[in-house]
């Protein structure tokens, strides 16, 4: 597999000949198919991931431009590991884990923080009442979510976002389960806090 | 110090969860039946809950693939190029039929492996881990490479991986009358990037690569090399030893300790 190999617009007759039955394989078998050259794998699993992926980068930056933004390069980041890729049945940990990174990085940049915050203070301007107090409580949790600390930040948002099993939370971020609940039990106690009667 | 207040939330966090017992159920459901507070409490961490799983309506339209795709697809470099649809097509073959490419391919002997010269490569490493070579002409079947190729053919390559300490990763590359490197595995096809090894499977023969490379060769003596290591390596790295020492030979040390550099001499023809 060539990282950096065009990825085909128009399907190949190899390419559909694979793709038969692709929603029913593993996040692992894609994989493995993509690299072999099969393109319409790795779409798949895009669309397979793409809703939680977006969820999540969404809750932690708080703005979809961004969200869309880290999304997109955290597949490509993934496909360019494809040589690299060891099928372990743990493919959601390791995508999880390069976006947590990604959102991290990009939540640091003290730019993007501002932009958004820029963004949120324009777009509640000319809504209705319902709406502005919905686009309050986003703010509010957005807000609320940065207050927390990484770690914290990370177990909540993959648990609820991603939806992802203590399991394959505690395999994401190499801590025991035991860990994840109280992460989980301190981020939800602490949001609670910030939000108030909110 | 946390508050009892910050403490029943806690609780109640974990009984939303359902990481309670049965008996500590039963007691948050008679405190839930009693509290006002308790109640609130609960709907507050549920309101949380629900709003972080719920969809995001606006990231809908987003088409994710397309944008993959676009950042995927950057235009490269005329350095070489990949035959991807026969590689698929030579990759479905060499799986299903195993026969007429696979047939070709045999166990690598002992003298097929120069290690390197500080001895720290292990004998069953330099006898079982080694690369076989097919040369792809436009329309003929893949054929062992014989020491000869042109400048239009391709290169297709199946590895082995035996031992008892197998490898975990290979690189490709090799390296023309001009000294020029030239990179099979891993490609590396755009300028600013420094891919590493690829990952090979452990305690597997003619594990084919499924990929028909060409690339752009200067007529005259052409080397090519595999480099087993178990630990990545990054193509910088070896662009730069090759820079420093010209050629390498197979009992040069580019590396380090327990790994073996493989070379296969051909010759390109204008």
């Amino acid at each position: 597999m060539d990282p950096s190999r065009r990825l085909s617009l128009v399907p190949r007759r190899a390419t559909l000949e694979q793709s038969v039955g692709l929603e029913a394989r593993s996040d692992d078998e894609l994989m493995l198919l993509a690299r072999g050259g099969v393109d319409a794998a790795f779409s798949s699993l895009i669309h397979r991931h793409q809703a939680r992926t977006l969820r999540l980068a969404l809750r932690y930056l708080g703005r979809e431009s961004l969200a869309a933004d880290v999304a997109q390069d955290t597949f490509v980041e993934v496909f360019r590991a494809l040589p690299q890729y060891q099928a372990r049945g743990k493919f959601s940990s390791y995508l999880y884990r390069v976006l947590l990174n990604r959102c991290h990085m990009t939540w640091r940049s003290a730019h993007a923080e501002q932009r958004a915050l820029q963004y949120a203070a324009e777009t509640v301007a000319e809504i209705d009442e319902v709406e502005l107090l919905l686009r309050e409580w986003r703010r509010d949790m957005t807000s609320a979510l940065g207050g927390l600390s990484e770690k914290l930040r990370s177990v909540v948002l993959l648990r609820y976002c991603a939806g992802l099993s203590y399991e394959e939370i505690a395999e994401t971020l190499e801590i025991p389960e035991g860990t994840v609940k109280r992460r989980l039990f301190d981020a939800l106690t602490k949001l609670r806090a910030a939000l108030g009667d909110a | 110090m946390r508050s009892r207040h910050d403490t029943n939330a806690r609780v109640l966090a974990a009984y939303l969860e359902g990481e309670v017992t049965t008996s500590e159920r039963a007691v948050i459901d008679g405190e839930l039946g009693d509290s006002a507070q308790a109640r609130k409490t609960l709907r507050q961490l549920q309101k949380i809950v629900d709003h972080l799983a719920a969809p995001a309506p606006d990231l809908e339209t987003i088409d994710l693939e397309a944008r993959v795709r676009a950042a995927v697809n950057q235009p490269l470099p005329a350095r070489r190029t990949r035959a991807r649809m026969l590689s698929v097509w030579l990759a479905g073959v060499a799986a299903c039929l195993g026969g007429s490419l696979l047939l070709l391919v045999h166990p690598p002997a002992a003298d097929e492996f120069r290690s390197k010269s500080n001895g720290t490569a292990s004998a069953p490493a330099k006898r079982w881990a080694g690369i076989q070579v097919y040369k792809a002409t436009e329309h003929a079947t893949p054929e062992q490479l014989g020491g000869e190729l042109s400048s239009n053919d391709g290169l297709l390559f199946s590895y082995t991986n035996l031992g008892s300490r197998p490898f975990d990763y290979l690189m490709i590359f090799a390296v023309d009358s001009r000294g020029e490197v030239s990179w099979f595995y891993p490609a590396h096809e755009q300028l600013g990037e420094n891919p590493d090894s690829i990952s090979i499977r452990r305690e597997h023969a003619n594990v084919p690569l499924g990929e028909i490379i060409r690339q752009d060769f200067a007529a005259g003596p052409l080397s090519l090399y595999a480099l087993f290591t178990h630990e990545p390596r990054r193509v910088l790295e070896v662009e730069a030893w090759v820079k420093e020492h010209g050629r390498p030979l197979a009992d040069s040390t580019i590396t380090g300790p327990d790994e073996v550099l493989e070379r296969i001499d051909a010759r390109v023809e204008p």
